[in-house]
């Protein structure tokens, strides 16, 4: 399981992440995102769905679009169905594609707490990369 | 704070005023300009965002001088607080980044009948009501969802949509900045994703900076000014700071890929990927801003739409209509915008395309802008500060028009991270101490309320001050928190 940490961003947050690989990476991503957004969100999976990221054109295969990519993917997917992203099996990771099976726990106004919304990932000061030894690591910002 | 910091060139120019001169770095085309005091200007240099005004001043066809406001803090790629005007004709860009994602978040300030003593002792039953009415917080949407083909319709029409629809008085429109609806919108350069994260939330405040206030006007600076706006020390008004939902940060999202291959496509060497542009003049700048605007009608349907729901509230708490309330709209201003307007530059009047990234037209008196009721006055600027001390109402000037393309702040801004208030602060000591100054808070988060306490933001009444001492608007009123929901 990879880390990560938060840190300060005038306005908005701030997330340093760190995974063993890639799909370890997006998970950890992930979880730190969404963490974010709650005091009290749910806990237990009650959805799994196909989950695809794919950066498109000139982006193609660029890592920084792919952790950019995935996380849009999951953010929609809360805003429009209200699901939180809690265990995660990957079926392909490389910068040209994640595809994931991913088990979502439903966010219950009325059962959760939630504290943010996420409006999106930013590019600013957008770093992802791989490290001497090949575990991963990433900067973004949240605009929220 | 956070960041690195700024520790370039920093010039006094004048009253309030710091020049960034153009020859700090190769790459900038214009100077950068920084409206601030000496109190101000050392927390500016404390972040990233002095080094935003630098990299923006770099944006091809960009007009006089890179601007900021006295709230500027850190953002992404623009600064919070940045004004910056480019020239299509010259091939000036637009760029998404400098609109950011929650396109068309702006104020709009309602004023009453009722005064402190109608409100002071109902204030439980009456914030209680509104935050039952009003659909707020994380994932909280709107009370209907819209058909495709109506939402096509709110895209198109924004704020006259819902008056159409019998939510609100056609008077709302004349008192909303650009009558609540911007031409040009576009509803087929919005994608299916942002069509579908907007259906179900006209209506709904969000959360996060968010917020619904209950106010009192406890200080009157201009009489004359106040009584053509329609407010008076000791009336009652009401405070609304939202925009365009999902809906608007999808469509950001949207263009954002867009962008950053138009930016090679044209060559752009940008310091920052977040200020991926395209000329205004090109493909893919017309279609950003097709949908920005149709995000920005969005945006103005959906402050209609809540301000309706308010005007519900208080009149099933005080057993009145809203018209015998005198529930009147002051005005609408949008802070997150790029509009065509046109300016005075070096060579004549010219439609140029004015961001404003956290900042607030300000139009002054005589300009065919301003609505009619307030043409001898000048527009209305709505500043909202934190919620524990005071917003104030302002009125545009003409030096706005001459130095600032007629904008001003847009708040206090933020002078701390969310994670260091909320080191600093529980929800439950912010509520106690709010209620002790005689506010009342609801919140559906209590670490969320101690993110936006007082002291995360700079005090509004020292950014104000700047933005009166530089000439480009004028206190009118300030305005005390009675009641805040915060999503």
């Amino acid at each position: 399981m990879g880390t990560f940490d938060v840190f300060d961003h005038t306005a908005d947050i701030g997330l340093r992440v760190r995974g063993r690989d890639l799909p370890d990476l997006l998970e950890t991503a992930a979880r730190a995102t969404f963490a974010q957004m709650f005091d009290d969100g749910p806990r237990g999976v009650e959805v799994v769905d196909d989950v695809r990221a794919v950066p498109e054109g000139d982006l193609a295969g660029e890592a920084t679009e792919l952790l950019v990519v995935w996380l849009q993917e999951l953010l929609y997917r809360f805003e429009t169905a209200r699901l939180v992203p809690l265990e995660f099996h990957f079926e392909a990771c490389t910068p040209r594609e994640v595809r994931a099976q991913v088990g979502f726990g439903r966010f219950d106004p009325g059962r959760h707490t939630a504290r943010l919304e996420v409006k999106a990932v930013t590019y600013h000061e957008l770093d992802v990369r791989e490290d001497p030894g090949g575990t991963w690591s990433a900067r973004f910002i949240l605009d929220v | 704070m956070g960041g690195q910091g700024y520790d370039g060139p920093l010039e006094p120019a004048g009253e309030c005023r710091y020049r960034i001169p153009k020859s700090y770095r190769r790459d900038m085309r214009v100077d950068g300009i920084i409206y601030a005091d000496e109190r101000l200007i050392e927390p500016i240099r404390s972040d990233n965002a002095a080094e935003q005004v630098v990299n923006v001043a770099t944006l091809p066809g960009i007009q006089k001088a890179s601007l900021a406001m006295p709230d500027i803090h850190w953002g992404y790629g623009f600064p919070i607080g940045g004004v910056a005007a480019t020239d299509p004709a010259e091939g000036g860009i637009v760029s998404p980044g400098g609109v950011g994602y929650d396109i068309n978040c702006g104020v709009r300030m309602i004023r009453s009948d009722l005064v402190l003593d109608d409100v002071g002792p109902r204030i439980e039953p009456l914030l209680t009501r509104i935050f039952q009415t009003v659909p707020c917080g994380v994932g909280i949407g709107g009370r209907t969802r819209l058909a495709l083909s109506e939402m096509r319709k709110v895209l198109r029409e924004g704020a006259a949509y819902v008056v159409r629809h019998g939510q609100g008085w056609p008077e709302d429109l004349d008192h909303t900045e650009a009558r609540g609806c911007l031409d040009g919108a576009d509803p087929d350069a919005v994608s299916k994703r942002a069509y579908e994260r907007g259906q179900n939330q006209v209506g709904s405040l969000g959360a996060g900076n968010h917020f619904l206030e209950v106010q009192v006007v406890d200080e009157v600076y201009d009489p004359a000014t106040a009584e053509a706006f329609g407010v008076a020390a000791g009336g009652i008004a009401f405070m609304i700071h939202c925009g365009s939902r999902g809906f608007g940060h999808q469509v950001c999202d949207d263009f954002i890929k867009t962008m950053r291959g138009a930016a090679r496509k044209y060559g752009f060497d940008l310091p920052d990927q977040q200020l991926c542009c395209a000329p205004v003049e090109s493909d893919e700048g017309r279609r950003y801003l097709g949908a920005m605007r149709a995000a920005a009608n969005y945006a103005w349907a959906n402050r209609q739409a809540l301000m309706v729901l308010v005007r519900e509230a208080v009149s099933t708490v005080f057993g009145k209509s809203a018209e015998r309330l005198g529930l009147r709209l002051v005005y609408d201003v949008a802070h997150n915008i790029a509009k065509i307007e046109t300016h005075d530059t070096a060579a004549g009047p010219r439609p140029l395309c004015v961001h404003r990234k956290g900042a607030t037209r300000a139009f002054p008196a005589g300009h065919p802008e301003v609505p009619e009721a307030y043409r001898g006055v000048g527009q209305p600027v709505i500043i909202p500060g934190d919620m524990g001390r005071y917003s104030f109402l302002l009125v545009g000037q003409e030096a706005a028009m001459a130095e600032t393309f007629g904008s001003v702040c847009h708040g206090a801004g933020r002078a701390m991270s969310r994670s260091e208030a909320s080191r600093r602060m529980r929800g439950e000591q912010v509520r106690r101490d709010l209620a002790a100054k005689g506010i009342m808070a609801m919140s559906h988060s209590w670490k969320g309320l101690a993110e936006e306490y007082s002291g995360a933001y700079k005090d509004v009444a020292d950014v104000v001050s700047v933005v009166e001492r530089a000439g480009l608007a004028r206190k009118v009123c300030r305005l005390r928190p009675l009641g805040v929901i915060k999503g």
